[in-house]
């Protein structure tokens, strides 16, 4: 979930409460996610390059603060905006709460500077896994472009490469895509391309038959 | 001499989603389309001629016959259930349109009338040509009496391609009734991220390449849209809408080429 403005976060969290979802996780983005002035990535890049250790540990918590205050316990897993727990500065915040709390994190497979997801961010997952922090052994995501059927291909080959009982996070943005959408994020109409891959009853199908078993971040 | 493309901005008056893309598209983003393809019998239609009207680009009607959301203009009858939707096609990916063997010509000719007279009402003249929406005139029974009103009304039309690949019966039937026509259809854009790089420019030089290897003029259609829950439940091109919007705020230079290596028309322009 990520803490965006206040009628959207109510919003999300109604849909939550409909659907009885509990596995929530918190989606960090450091700075307000709001419908006027949201972060762009050079905005990291640009904060991580001027910040204070205490300025990102201050920001990093504060968020975190907030969610435990809106749901009543700490997230059930982290992963943050734009992967951008790549950080190190920050990786190392955020590594002491979850350690303390046990919690997973994603794998910080991307660098914050690409819209890519990449393995060249060996520091960051080493530090992780020297803790203990739990984490999928991949992520996929085919993030930006429009034909879906090429994607759940993509997937598919991927998934069927992935060693015995290793684990795997599939990366989707499902919505629908109207105009604040479309003028905030460049990821705007693969949004609804997402949602019809998250449908697809098909593409599930071809996952099981892959034998992989669907579970939450806290169950790996 | 550069290759003459008619760029076509299709399905105008779809649904609200649709509708409210094109306004985006029409107001606020630079420019791209030298025409509009409106329908006539959706719930939105009404909306779009406003739009169509509005933006002052040159207007096709696009025949709505096998589109099982929208009604026909003339009630129940051989084209449509009980309640007056058009029938479906029973499965778009196999092109199989044998819905249209049940039609009575009679029904067909009333409901063109309809459709056009519908134009005439709502954008207040003219279309600019005659296409229809999935290419269904690339079968006789709706071709025949389409050529009737291109003739009596000296308009163009939309080449009568089948499954958008060639279909000479129905396109030298056109030709030699002296009706101005295209000669390829091509669908934009279609692009997607492999798993390291964005393939959109490769797609682009596809249609370049087409389009430059082919004799006549060749028309591109590009869907234009927002998607929400509406559309998304009853089209199989919902999110899809929303790639040329995003081209045209984020990635214009594929448009700006377009306009430098095709000389850009309109069916007003056809010889």
């Amino acid at each position: 979930m990520v803490l965006s403005d206040q009628s959207d976060m109510d919003h999300g969290i109604s849909l939550l409460k409909q659907n009885r979802l509990t596995e929530i996780g918190l989606h960090t983005s450091l700075f307000p996610w709001g419908k006027v002035n949201r972060p762009q990535r050079a905005d990291f890049v640009e904060f991580f390059k001027h910040a204070s250790d205490e300025d990102i540990k201050t920001k990093a918590m504060a968020e975190i603060t907030k969610f435990e205050s809106i749901f009543g316990h700490p997230p059930k897993f982290i992963s943050p905006q734009f992967n951008m727990h790549g950080n190190l500065r920050l990786l190392k915040v955020m590594a002491e709460y979850v350690v303390k709390h046990n919690i997973p994190m994603r794998i910080p497979r991307a660098l914050i500077e690409n819209e890519e997801i990449n393995d060249n961010n060996y520091s960051a997952e080493v530090y992780l896994k020297r803790l203990g922090v739990k984490m999928t052994n991949h992520l996929f995501a085919h993030i930006l472009g429009a034909d879906a059927h090429q994607v759940k291909l993509s997937f598919l080959t991927e998934l069927a490469q992935v060693q015995d009982n290793h684990s795997v996070e599939i990366i989707l943005h499902p919505g629908y895509n109207d105009q604040e959408t479309f003028e905030s994020s460049s990821l705007n109409y693969e949004r609804s391309r997402d949602l019809s891959i998250a449908l697809d009853q098909n593409f599930k199908r071809s996952i099981l038959e892959l034998n992989y078993q669907f579970t939450h971040l806290s169950q790996i | 001499m550069k290759p003459q493309v008619i760029l076509t901005g299709h399905d105008l008056g779809h649904s609200q989603a649709v509708n409210i893309g094109f306004e985006y598209a029409l107001t606020k983003l630079p420019k791209v389309f030298s025409e509009l393809s409106l329908l006539p019998n959706s719930p939105y239609s009404v909306d779009g001629a406003k739009i169509a009207k509005e933006s002052s680009i040159s207007t096709h009607l696009s025949f709505c016959f096998t589109t099982s959301r929208f009604k026909a203009l003339t009630g129940i009858s051989s084209l449509t259930d009980s309640q007056g939707y058009l029938h479906s096609v029973p499965n778009v990916d196999t092109w199989d349109f044998s819905v249209i063997d049940t039609f009575d010509p009679v029904d067909i000719t009333k409901e063109i009338e309809a459709q056009y007279e519908w134009f005439l009402k709502h954008v207040g003249k003219k279309p600019s040509a005659l296409v229809t929406q999935k290419g269904e005139h690339g079968d006789p029974k709706i071709l025949e009496p389409l050529i009737k009103l291109a003739k009596a009304e000296n308009l163009p039309m939309r080449a009568p391609l089948w499954n958008w690949q060639a279909n000479y019966g129905a396109q030298s039937l056109v030709e030699s009734e002296g009706i101005k026509t295209t000669s390829q259809f091509l669908v934009c854009f279609k692009d997607w991220q492999k798993s390291s790089g964005y393939d959109l420019e490769l797609d682009f030089e596809r249609i370049v390449s087409k389009v430059k290897a082919h004799q006549g003029v060749s028309e591109l259609a590009l869907f234009c849209g927002f998607c929400d829950q509406e559309l998304f439940d009853t089209t199989s091109v919902s999110w899809q809408r929303g790639q040329l919007l995003n081209i045209l705020k984020r990635k214009y230079y594929l448009i700006e080429r377009l306009y430098d290596e095709f000389e850009i028309i309109t069916y007003a322009d056809l010889t």
